[in-house]
């Protein structure tokens, strides 16, 4: 350990030395005189000026000397010159090397390896070392090996990769290799140190005795723009058309216009150019697109820049997701009486509500198939065979919006858990209002604004039974119950949906609460256009979600973005999608992707703001164990200046000399 | 309390000179009950006819038994006796380091004196001087206001000398007096002797007390500079650090003379320092009065 200075011609101040040594020998007299009685006395004491060549007042000299020595060390900028000492003694290394995507960025990763072999090379003879690469996962590449060359074999083999980078599980995995070898030692850990990897709250301690060193590779000189989300727009009409949106993130570098570029199964279909400052966001929006007949590989891709993992966002695009609706209804029906309900039901569009009609009696095995969610309207429950299906879809799972209105019946299987629903009650005129009771049931979530507490009811049924009630006329009869029959949800309105009961259709509310309440019945999710790398993915329901069927039995195929083909079982199989690009899965024999999946670099790794190396040693390090950060021996000034902090202390110190100074002066000066 | 109100620096505060001494002496003089101090003399001398105001403790019960007339005893130490006081008005008594300077001082001392020795009755005069006679007022047993007021108006100004101004106030001494002489006695022992010597002509009482600050004892002074002679007005180089300690020390063996040689010549020496309290200065002005007392 030895001391440098970053900025030792700073050292040539120490001159300034002379300044208290030439004030101590003059030691200018006070400018006014002392008026004092008399001189009687003084006169007859004889006055030595050589005296005055002389310093007086040494503590004061010393002071003022030790004073201006510390600021021009200071400003000279010392910092500590540490011998690596690993290599001298027998303990254990843990190295860790990030291989988060951001890792990647220009130059980056070679200083990190560079670092990394450093380290290695210089670990004592006797010291085992094993190298941990990290994303949001950590992987020993080796364990604890007195094996250099298998070591630096793993380093020159590792590559960054493109999830986002965490700390915690990096620093619990080298915590538990020095736990199991049950020794004392270092671990090293080489990264960019981006915040969006540690927050703070994850409980991470070394075992006593382990002491974190951190090298830093990271640099906030990179030029980089980033592709941070893609949006998809619905829009409907005779031909249903999809508008993409890509919301880009300035990083660094000037501001400058960038061209985007959306592509369709690898052709590119439209470019628009975007300006992007530092710092800020931008939209690049593309015009509509028709919506493709299947499942397409779409992505948004920037020109290259120093961090390429961030320039293109892969996206899955398809026909927007459809929810059949059987609306059942009565044979003498008015004319109009489902108008407001088809409205609502037409304007969706993602996903969209295809509507069938039918008379509730003659409803066919064929018609419930196709349905996600059934609509009884102001229809008595059929009874004989086609009621029997009815149950039968709902027992499976199906689910069922049942409008009593005039005419409805609910059928006995409901009927214990919401009573028959026979008694009506009239409001005249002036109506009754109505309150949600369940604000966070999924029905009201969909909708921002489904809440229908302006609406009026003036006639309605009385629910005898109804246990969970999601919404209440004012006397506090149900307005919306549940209830379940088997695996089936079934949502009883109890007026009807035709402006004749309740003016419920009328109020603006209506759309998102039928919109909620067939997305809540058909149990719909919205299938994600891309995920991101690091995110799980249970094969099983995401089959389901898909709507391509069940998954076939044995095993499935799994197609990674590199081209790489995996065998799965067919069940329960979780995917992990471990980079960037498109996962295909399909059965085993069958060529074409019968699911697609999109995954992209978290848009976190595309985060500059960084973590202070030595908070997250202070947050792992077991007491006081841990070490200041050391430097790479390549790093820049730039760098080297950020973690000087001897500048401080000295600082400090003269803050003090100088106190300490003003105070003795004061006591030499005496009375004036 | 009595002590917080001989405290110059308190005392410094009060503007008029009258409610000063009678502050100083009120306090010094209940704190004397208990004191070995109370009453100057038991040597019976005469009756005299009962004043509102006198000590009912001194009214003598038998005489009134048998006169039905109340009478007070009149001991030696109550007749009357002329006290002057003699104050230096030079410009070196205008020096202060703390918050009195010296002539603040020596008038609160000055008042209180004369204020004393009118409550016992005494005739009070008043003198001032630099290098010669300022103002006089003869001890007289009405002159109390006056001599306050004089003082009260009185400020540091010219060159000092003891010797003339001295001489030419003890010419005007037409009977035994106990004079007081405050001063900083800035000459030599022998001059200060002398010139005190000569207000001794008709057997007066002399009690020279040397007004001075703590500064000028001590010598606290650590910075280089030019000292200005505050009535002379010359200015020399001293850098304290080398010579402080000859300075105290000459000043110590000043001090020393002067009260050796005042002793020697008959007279009582007092120091003053402007931070010490009045009492001080008062005790031995009584314990003199006592002395004087007897002695008649």
């Amino acid at each position: 350990m030895g001391l440098g200075f970053l900025a030792p011609l700073f050292l040539a101040g120490l001159a300034a030395l002379a300044i208290p040594v030439l004030v101590h020998l003059t030691h200018r007299e006070r400018k006014e005189p002392v008026v004092f009685p008399s001189l009687m006395f003084l006169h007859r004491i004889p006055f030595r000026t050589q005296r005055r060549q002389r310093i007086r007042h040494w503590l004061l000299f010393l002071l003022r000397g030790a004073a201006v020595a510390l600021l021009v060390a200071a400003f000279a900028r010392p910092f500590i010159r540490r011998q690596v000492a690993e290599g001298a003694g027998s303990s254990d290394l843990v190295l860790l090397i990030d291989r988060s995507a951001s890792m990647g960025a220009r130059g980056r990763w070679e200083r990190a390896v560079a670092a990394a072999r450093a380290a290695v090379q210089r670990a004592g003879a006797r010291s085992r070392v094993a190298v941990v690469a990290f994303d949001d996962r950590a992987e020993a590449l080796t364990e604890l090996t007195n094996d250099r060359a298998a070591a630096l074999a793993a380093l020159a083999q590792a590559r960054p990769g493109s999830a986002a980078g965490r700390y915690a599980p990096a620093l619990q995995s080298a915590a538990a290799l020095l736990e199991r070898a049950n020794s004392g030692g270092e671990v090293v850990l080489v990264s960019d140190f981006q915040r969006a990897g540690w927050d703070g709250q994850t409980a991470v301690r070394l075992p006593a005795g382990v002491s974190l060193r951190t090298v830093d590779v990271g640099d906030t000189s990179l030029v980089n723009t980033a592709i941070t989300s893609v949006v998809l727009e619905r829009q409907g009409g005779a031909e249903p058309r999809t508008v993409v949106t890509a919301r880009l993130a300035g990083a660094h570098g000037g501001a400058r216009e960038v061209p985007v570029a959306f592509a369709l199964d690898g052709r590119v279909v439209q470019t628009v150019t975007v300006r992007v400052a530092p710092g800020a966001s931008a939209v690049a929006r593309f015009a509509a697109l028709r919506d493709p007949e299947g499942i397409r590989r779409a992505r948004v891709t920037l020109p290259a820049d120093d961090q390429p993992a961030d320039d293109t966002w892969s996206f899955v695009l398809g026909p927007a997701p459809r929810l059949g609706v059987l609306i059942l209804s009565r044979g003498d029906a008015p004319a109009g009486d489902l108008l407001y309900l088809r409205e609502a039901l037409d304007v969706a569009r993602d996903p969209s509500f295809p509507v069938t009609q039918r008379i509730a009696s003659s409803v066919r095995a064929a018609d419930l198939a196709a349905a996600a969610v059934v609509i009884v309207h102001d229809a008595p429950f059929p009874g004989g065979e086609p009621g029997r299906r009815l149950l039968d879809y709902l027992r499976a799972g199906g689910g069922m919006l049942v409008a009593l209105g005039a005419r409805g019946t609910l059928p006995s299987a409901l009927a214990d858990s919401l009573g028959t629903g026979a008694g009506v009650v009239d409001r005249g005129d002036l109506g009754a209002a109505l309150a949600v009771t369940d604000a966070a049931h999924p029905v009201f979530a969909w909708g921002e604004r489904a809440d229908l507490g302006g609406s009026r009811a003036f006639r309605y049924r009385r629910l005898e039974r109804a246990r969970t009630a999601l919404a209440r006329y004012d006397d506090g009869v149900p307005a919306l119950a549940e209830t379940r029959l088997g695996a089936g949800h079934v949502l009883v309105w109890t007026a009807d949906l035709a402006n004749r009961w309740s003016d419920a259709p009328l109020h603006p509310a209506f759309v998102p609460l039928v919109h909620g309440a067939i997305r809540y019945l058909a149990r719909f999710t919205p299938p994600p256009a891309a995920r991101m790398v690091g995110d799980v993915v249970e094969l099983d329901g995401e089959w389901e979600r898909g709507r391509v069927g069940a998954l076939e039995s044995g095993t499935v195929i799994v197609e990674h973005p590199d081209g790489t083909r995996e065998a799965l079982p067919a069940g329960g199989s979780r995917l992990r999608l471990g980079e960037r690009g498109f996962f295909g899965v399909h059965g085993n024999g069958t060529r074409s992707a019968a699911l697609l999946l999109a995954a992209n670099v978290p848009p976190s790794e595309s985060d500059p703001a960084r973590i202070v190396p030595e908070q997250l040693v202070a947050a792992v390090a077991p007491d006081s164990s841990a070490v200041a950060p050391a430097r790479a021996g390549m790093e820049g000034p730039a760098e080297r200046e950020r973690d000087q902090r001897l500048w401080w202390y000295l600082l400090g110190a003269v803050l003090l000399l100088l106190a300490a100074e003003s105070a003795v002066a004061h006591r030499a000066r005496g009375i004036r | 309390m009595s002590e917080r109100f001989l405290d110059p620096a308190v005392l410094a505060r009060i503007d008029n000179l009258e409610l000063l001494a009678r502050t100083v002496v009120d306090g010094f003089i209940s704190g004397l009950h208990q004191s070995p101090y109370l009453g100057l003399s038991t040597d019976f001398a005469e009756h005299r006819p009962y004043l509102p105001g006198d000590d009912i403790r001194r009214i003598d019960w038998r005489l009134w038994g048998r006169t039905d007339r109340l009478y007070v005893k009149e001991f030696e130490a109550d007749t009357n006796a002329n006290v002057v006081v003699l104050l230096d008005v030079s410009r070196s008594m205008a020096y202060g380091s703390g918050p009195v300077t010296k002539l603040d001082y020596a008038k609160f001392l000055a008042a209180a004196l004369l204020y004393l020795s009118r409550r016992q009755r005494d005739r009070v005069g008043l003198v001032t001087f630099d290098q010669e006679v300022r103002e006089l007022v003869p001890a007289s047993a009405r002159h109390l206001e006056r001599c306050l007021h004089v003082l009260a108006r009185e400020e540091a100004r010219g060159p000092g000398a003891l010797a003339p101004p001295l001489l030419q106030a003890g010419a005007t001494l037409r009977r035994r007096s106990i004079l007081i002489l405050l001063s900083d006695l800035y000459e030599t022992p022998e001059s200060i002797v002398t010139a005190a010597g000569a207000l001794r002509g008709r057997g007066s009482d002399v009690l020279v007390i040397q007004v001075l600050d703590p500064a000028e004892r001590s010598f606290p002074f650590g910075e280089p500079a030019h000292f200005e002679d505050l009535e002379t007005g010359d200015r020399i180089p001293v850098v304290p650090g080398d010579q402080a300690g000859r300075y105290r020390a000459l000043m110590a063996e000043h001090l020393e003379a002067v009260s050796a040689r005042l002793g020697e010549a008959g007279m009582d020496y007092e120091l003053a320092l402007t931070d010490q309290p009045l009492d001080y200065a008062l005790f031995h002005y009584l314990s003199r009065r006592q002395a004087m007392a007897r002695v008649r």
